[in-house]
């Protein structure tokens, strides 16, 4: 097991250099760079302008500037924000937790959710309540999710005035205890549901189809041949091994619940990672963009292992080599 | 019953080429210009006849090669038909349904060429002003065109005469396999396919709003780009069904066009993908070994590259080096396709790598088959019905990304319209809060465009999937 996790880590290390050189193509891709931008703004002379190009590094040949950017990429320095001031893996640990907050209650939702109505589904494979819900998941896979927060927002900001427009806190506010959590309640109840709306197509089709699946298994049959009810058949047979392809689909999802939702947080004004990385977009802080991407495809890499080592954890017929 | 409808496909044929004698552009105190003038002059300056006395000189160049090809093509589908009429011959009929799928088509790509308004749908308007020495200087100039009733004529009689075709090709094909019990994996597919009403309703919405977006701007008296302040910001009512935005463009025509360009990029797209994601999953599973070992490495990578970040760095990249916006659309494709290959490409090398081990491949190798004659034949064949599953379910989520991006304003910009960039109204908190018909129609033909694909996909998979059956 030691030695599986060991060895698909070193796996990840070429893939992590992919994606780095990837990412620090694209970013180099843009014309100019800041020093000439501000030299225009503000009075420097030419031997200033080539000191700071110099020390920045600006006229090394690329694979030189990806090596120097890779090597301190290595011990968590991807340099510094240019709009927070802040070292980047200090931005990324600071916003982080606004952007997990929102997810971790999506995710909750999703699961309470998408696994009763996927099995119900199944085992009602084709009737009404069978196409009813596959509509449903239908629907949250094919929403646009600014549309959907755009809606939600008039709906229940605007129009009914139930919820807050924007943001995490009420502006102007300093509640504690109790009042401060139901102010913030207020404010990530939205974004979450949007959120898990949108994933819970997936997640509840991906339970339909294993439930499936096992329902035709021999071992269900001679389950039901014993005259046991089909209640003990579905959820105490079936469910077992129906879920384990479910709880991969968990590992997977874990590791992005820290990865920030660019769209719904920027829609809600809730300042997470996702909603920093498009301001880093629209004022161009690479640094900050280059170190938010490799986050998130580490963070993707990290949920593929874990739910391997899930699929091994829960079903013993999974022998990891 | 047959007799009626091959009689009537014949006569659809020939009123749709007839539409050519008609006006297919009409100016304002002008003569209008018919469809056959526009095919006899390409890349000629035609003059336009004045009306009035006080009327500048106009010209006119006439572009429309697609033009020319449809009504080529009109033209050989009456004669195929009358062929396949008179010889009974069945090779004939297929060949009236291509040729006339050929001829809608090319009008299609046509109207979508335009950029600016409904002159550019034929060519181009200049002014021609007299100078001192005796030349002519030519520029381009506004002037109130409208569709005239040819070309308006022309959509629908031929899109009824293609239906018309098609359906006497059916109850043909249908006559001939009467008593014929033969069940191919795809006829019982489609079999499956009709069973399922989701499906046929998804099919339904997806050709309607492709009818509507590709041929509709043609009934529009609207054009596209022209700003209208006094009319800014109008609620919906009888001129404006769907009222109009800030900067008074008819809402109903930029609908149209914005939902051509996001259906074009979602198939765009998925043609990208398709091409590159078959023929490296393709290598890659049936070579197997160190090729494998290297494609698949790199599918990896492209997989583990965080999806919209990079979509949106590249948007803000295009920003940056300043893609002109007629131009932007084509990069937002490749964008797009070039990140979507790997997902098809590891199916497709699955799928292979799974068929290759089947009995009938090894009966292939024993029988000393070329690998070309393999793959083409024997392989390829067993593929497409996945590939068609994925590269549905993939259109839509292509439409999806295109229209998040153009949200943020990364993907196609302004003035060209996309369903995406049009819900960008919200920005004007106003708009968002008191004038929702600014935002509201956009967002919801993505919805509805991408849940029907959503729904054909669906059926697709359980019409090919033999487990599914009821």
């Amino acid at each position: 097991m030691w030695n599986y996790i060991a060895r698909r880590l070193l796996q990840m290390i070429p893939i992590v250099i992919g994606v780095s050189i990837i990412i620090f193509l694209i970013i180099n891709l843009v014309p100019g760079n800041f020093i000439d931008a501000k030299a225009q703004t503000s009075h420097m002379s030419q031997e200033q302008i080539q000191h700071l190009k110099d020390l920045y590094g600006i006229n090394d040949p690329i694979h030189v500037k990806y090596v120097k950017w890779i090597s301190g990429a290595v011990h968590g320095d991807f340099g510094d924000s240019f709009t927070h001031q802040k070292p980047v893996s200090k931005v990324i640990s600071t916003f982080v937790w606004n952007s997990f907050l929102i997810a971790i209650i999506a995710f909750i939702l999703e699961l309470l959710i998408a696994i009763p109505i996927g099995i119900i589904s199944a085992t009602h494979q084709y009737s009404k309540t069978d196409y009813f819900f596959t509509v449903i998941a239908l629907i949250g896979i094919s929403l646009p999710s600014f549309f959907l927060g755009l809606v939600l927002i008039k709906v229940f900001a605007v129009d009914l005035k139930w919820l807050p427009l924007a943001g995490l806190d009420t502006p102007g506010t300093s509640f504690a205890g109790i009042q401060f959590l139901l102010d913030r309640l207020k404010h990530v109840i939205l974004p979450s549901l949007v959120l898990a709306f949108l994933s819970i197509g997936q997640l509840m089709r991906y339970t339909r189809t294993s439930v499936l699946e096992i329902i035709k298994q021999d071992y269900i049959r001679t389950a039901r041949a014993k005259g046991l009810s089909e209640k003990v058949v579905v959820y105490k047979h079936a469910l077992r091994n129906a879920l384990i392809p479910v709880v991969t689909y968990i590992g997977i999802s874990l590791p992005s619940l820290f990865a920030g939702a660019i769209i719904t947080e920027s829609i809600f004004g809730i300042p997470g990672i996702g909603k920093i990385a498009l301001d880093a977009v629209t004022k161009r802080d690479y640094p900050l963009l280059m170190g938010f991407s490799m986050f998130v495809a580490v963070l993707t890499l990290l949920g593929n292992l874990l739910s391997d080592i899930l699929y091994a954890v829960v079903d013993p017929r999974v022998k990891l080599k | 019953m047959k007799k009626i409808i091959k009689y009537l496909s014949i006569i659809l044929v020939i009123l749709s080429a007839a539409c050519y004698f008609l006006p297919f552009l009409t100016f304002k105190d002008y003569k209008s210009i018919n469809g056959l003038s526009l095919l006899t002059n390409l890349y000629k300056r035609i003059e336009l006849e004045k009306l009035s006395q006080s009327a500048k000189t106009y010209v006119f160049n006439s572009n429309s090669i697609f033009l020319l090809f449809t009504f080529v093509f009109f033209l050989i589908t009456f004669g195929l038909l009358v062929y396949s009429l008179a010889k009974k011959s069945e090779k004939a009929l297929s060949g009236a349904v291509v040729s006339i799928m050929a001829g809608v088509v090319l009008y299609g790509i046509q109207l979508s060429n335009s950029q600016t308004s409904i002159t550019d749908f034929f060519g181009t308007m200049l002014l021609a002003t007299k100078t001192g020495d005796g030349k002519t200087i030519f520029k381009s100039s506004e002037i109130a065109a409208h569709t005239g009733l040819g070309a308006r004529l022309l959509v629908i009689l031929s899109i009824l005469s293609l239906f018309s075709v098609l359906v006497f090709k059916m109850l043909e094909s249908a006559e001939r396999s009467k008593g014929n019990n033969i069940q191919t994996p795809w006829s019982m597919a489609i079999k499956q396919f009709r069973r399922n009403k989701l499906a046929i309703l998804g099919a339904v919405i997806i050709t309607l709003l492709v009818i509507v977006c590709f041929y509709g701007p043609v009934f529009s008296d609207y054009s596209l780009l022209k700003t209208d302040i006094i009319d800014a910001k109008l609620k919906p009512n009888a001129t404006h069904i769907l009222g109009t935005d800030s900067s008074g463009r008819d809402i109903l025509t930029r609908l149209m066009y914005g939902g051509k360009i996001s259906i074009a990029v979602g198939f765009v797209v998925v043609l990208i993908e398709i091409l590159i994601g078959t023929v490296v999953g393709g290598i890659a599973g049936y070579y197997g070994g160190k090729i494998d070992n290297i494609l698949m490495r790199i599918v990896d990578i492209f997989l583990s590259l965080p999806f919209l970040p990079v979509v949106i760095i590249l948007g803000a990249v295009m920003s940056d080096l300043n893609v002109s916006p007629q131009k932007r659309v084509f990069f937002v494709m490749i964008i797009i396709g070039v990140l979507y290959w790997p997902t098809m490409a590891r199916m497709v090398r699955g799928q292979i790598l799974s068929l290759r081990e089947q009995e009938y491949m090894i009966a292939a190798e024993a029988l000393g088959l070329k690998d070309r004659h393999k793959i083409i034949r024997h392989l390829i064949p067993n593929v497409i019905p996945t590939m068609i599953v994925t590269a549905t379910l993939e259109i839509g989520n292509a439409i999806l990304t295109e229209s998040a991006l153009s949200f943020l304003g990364l993907g196609v910009a302004m003035p060209y319209p996309s369903w995406g960039n049009m819900v960008q109204a919200v920005r004007d908190t106003n708009d968002f809060m008191l004038r929702s018909w600014m935002w509201v129609p956009p967002g919801l033909t993505i919805f509805v465009t991408v849940l029907a694909i959503n729904f054909m996909g669906d059926g697709l998979r359980d019409a090919f999937d033999p487990k599914m059956k009821k």
